[in-house]
């Protein structure tokens, strides 16, 4: 039962930062048919500029995260504009090579800047360990979950309650009915990017601090993040949030109960299961981004 | 202006010839004192400079390059100066091949370094036995090297399966561990000494390696292969990966509260692991690792080599640095004495050569594997990050 508990910690807390990147996926592909295929880089990069602040004299966690973070959505809006929109009007094929080749291009850019090396990475909720009796936690797991579930609630909100966010989700539901009513899709298309992105920073940020910050962390990551993504259903946003849960918990348990030697074998093994007999994912897709 | 055309062309032609003249001119006056090598001497290097390994790769490049420039400022190798010419194989074995092949025929080199990945190099080893080649691998640990009769390869770091050997001595006769777990990553590189040298090893002493558990490169999570050794009730845990996992693996025996002793491998023994771990970490665990080189150590015959190359790259040396480094000396001595670069030759002189370098004493034996001392070391956080020495290990007492 203790050894149970634990696992169930580790996969909630790990689970908790793929579905942040899983749902960046899921904004894209039901707002602009999209399979980005950088996002993963996002995630690597969110991590590197909070390192970079610090190394600037900014030590506050919080403000090297919320900095980190919109940062990022700048940078998604600039490579929405430079990389993406061009290729609106070709085939999706396009835009998804067109982020393959992007992706490698960030890393590279991160192995050159911040050299090959792991680094250490703040973790900022604290290095206490909080002991339950048949479980122990640390501050920066629970920290995390705190962080993802208030990043969830507030993005719920803003997509629930601001005219922006009805405008996102109005997009994702049909584009040109959007554009019809007034609504300028192509902004908003950006928007998406940039919230998307700001999102997988955030990830990679809480992600670095249970672990290190490394050049090519986002590789990984931009493959759990989408098959967190396709499990719970490609375009659905709080199948994005199971997806990543069920995938960090699955990962965890597998490779505590079954074998070590087959983690992602046996995480990404049940996602074709789930596909072959829900081929829409667990949640189904688009329609819960909810009607306008 | 047909004429004027043909003048036109024959100038060029003029010109080209007189270029080649002068640069034929040029070579012949290049050649070294002894007469037979023709400068530069040039020699190829493919390392993985990105993707996974591009750590690695960077590490042996610097020690390359310290060595390179050093070389060179003294008049380089036999009064020819020195040109390496490096490509990065992007951490993938094919392009290891390939480059392998344009180093042989379009670059011109008269050796080749091998890469500090070892499915690299055995990637370029199809290349220069073939070819009839020296390949010369400063470091990469896979016994395959230079255990499967291979004529043209020389390999100067230690065999990973040589470092488990004498580790499982140490560990079941001086620190009497007799029920140990071990975590490994899920590759030749991890699986090979655990599987077919520690397990073994350990059970001739006494001991008994009673659960192995593996772990895959970038894993974030370490914990429920520690959960699995708990469980399992062993009283220490091997560790055979490289640091990034060896430092999670630390941190997450410290944070479930399992605080086990590890005895990890080399891979473990650079200074991003302990810049990994927060001083708390480093105190509370109990840590050795079997390795050729530490960069803490005291052996006066290293520090002033380890202080210019901090001040020069700005970091610690590791162990793919310093036999890099090594390599290049090596090499030199080796071309020096058989005064000719054909392949030949050089298969002789290298197999004779024998050096002193920051790493101790260099010699080859009739594989082509080089003759090295081992120490052990432990983690300390007296003085800052960084190994103790335990206990430093001659050629031939293992």
């Amino acid at each position: 039962m203790n050894t149970f508990l634990q696992h169930l910690v580790q996969g909630t807390a790990l689970g908790a930062t793929y579905g942040l990147v899983a749902l960046g996926y899921s904004m894209q592909f039901s707002a602009m048919r999209l399979v980005n295929f950088a996002h993963g880089e996002m995630f690597m990069l969110g991590a590197f500029f909070v390192l970079t602040l610090n190394a600037l004299g900014v030590d506050s966690y919080l403000a090297t995260f919320v900095l980190a973070t919109i940062i990022l959505g700048v940078i998604g809006a600039g490579i929405e504009k430079l990389s993406v929109r061009p290729l609106y009007r070709s085939s999706d094929l396009n835009m998804f090579v067109a982020t393959i080749g992007l992706s490698v291009v960030l890393r590279q850019i991160a192995n050159v800047v911040w050299g090959a090396d792991a680094h250490p990475f703040p973790q900022g909720f604290g290095t206490g360990v909080i002991n339950f009796g048949r479980f122990v936690a640390t501050q920066q797991q629970i920290g995390t979950l705190a962080a993802t579930i208030v990043l969830m609630l507030a993005f719920d909100l803003f997509l629930r309650r601001s005219k922006l966010g009805m405008a996102m989700r109005a997009v994702a539901q049909d584009d040109a009915t959007a554009a019809l009513m007034g609504i300028n899709v192509l902004g908003v298309k950006t928007l998406v990017f940039a919230v998307s992105s700001s999102l997988a920073a955030a990830a990679g940020i809480l992600f670095a601090s249970l672990t290190f910050a490394v050049f090519d962390m986002g590789l990984w990551m931009g493959i759990k993040g989408f098959a967190a993504a396709t499990l719970g259903g490609l375009g659905s946003l709080p199948g994005a949030v199971i997806g990543g849960l069920v995938l960090g918990l699955i990962e965890q348990f597998g490779s505590g109960y079954i074998s070590s030697l087959y983690r992602e074998a046996i995480s990404l093994g049940v996602m074709v299961l789930v596909l072959l007999f829900r081929p829409q994912g667990i949640l189904g897709q688009r329609s819960a981004w909810g009607k306008v | 202006m047909f004429t004027a055309l043909i003048s036109c062309r024959l100038r060029r032609l003029a010109a080209a010839a007189a270029v080649g003249l002068i640069s034929g001119l040029l070579q012949t006056t290049a050649v070294s004192a002894q007469g037979k090598i023709a400068c530069p001497v040039k020699i190829g290097s493919v390392r993985p400079e990105s993707g996974s390994g591009a750590a690695f790769g960077q590490s042996l490049a610097r020690g390359l390059d310290m060595a390179l420039q050093e070389i060179n400022a003294k008049g380089g190798i036999a009064g020819c100066p020195v040109q390496i010419v490096a490509y990065d194989s992007q951490s993938l074995p094919a392009n290891a091949a390939t480059l392998t092949n344009r180093l042989i025929n379009q670059d011109g080199v008269s050796l080749v370094l091998g890469s500090s990945i070892s499915t690299e190099t055995l990637a370029m080893m199809e290349i220069t036995e073939n070819a009839h080649f020296p390949l010369y691998v400063p470091s990469a640990a896979s016994a395959k090297i230079t255990n499967q009769g291979a004529k043209w390869v020389w390999r100067q770091s230690v065999i990973d399966l040589s470092a488990a050997r004498l580790f499982a001595e140490f560990l079941a006769k001086d620190l009497k561990y007799k029920k140990l777990g071990a975590i490994y990553e899920n590759t030749d590189y991890g699986r090979i000494p655990v599987q077919q040298v520690l397990k073994p090893a350990l059970e001739n002493l006494g001991s008994k390696l009673v659960a192995a558990e593996a772990f895959n490169v970038g894993d974030p999570d370490i914990s429920s292969q520690l959960l699995r050794l708990r469980d399992n009730g062993v009283d220490s845990i091997i560790y055979w990966g490289h640091e990034k996992e060896g430092a999670l693996l630390v941190r997450q025996n410290i944070q479930l509260g399992i605080n086990l002793p590890i005895a990890g491998n080399t891979g473990i023994v650079y200074p991003a692991f302990p810049d990994l771990l927060s001083p708390d970490a480093q105190a509370k665990t109990n840590l050795v690792a079997v390795t050729q080189f530490v960069w803490t150590s005291k052996d006066p015959a290293q520090t002033a080599w380890k202080e210019k190359f901090k001040s020069r790259y700005g970091k610690d040396p590791d162990v793919t640095s310093m036999d890099g480094y090594d390599s290049l000396f090596v090499i030199k001595k080796a071309i020096e004495a058989s005064g000719s670069l054909t392949p030949d030759a050089l298969k002789k002189a290298i197999s004779a050569v024998k050096y002193d370098g920051v790493g101790g004493s260099i010699a080859f034996d009739e594989t082509g594997q080089a003759v090295r001392s081992l120490m052990i070391v432990k983690l300390t956080p007296k003085s800052g990050p960084g190994f103790e020495v335990l206990k430093v290990v001659r050629p031939g007492q293992y």
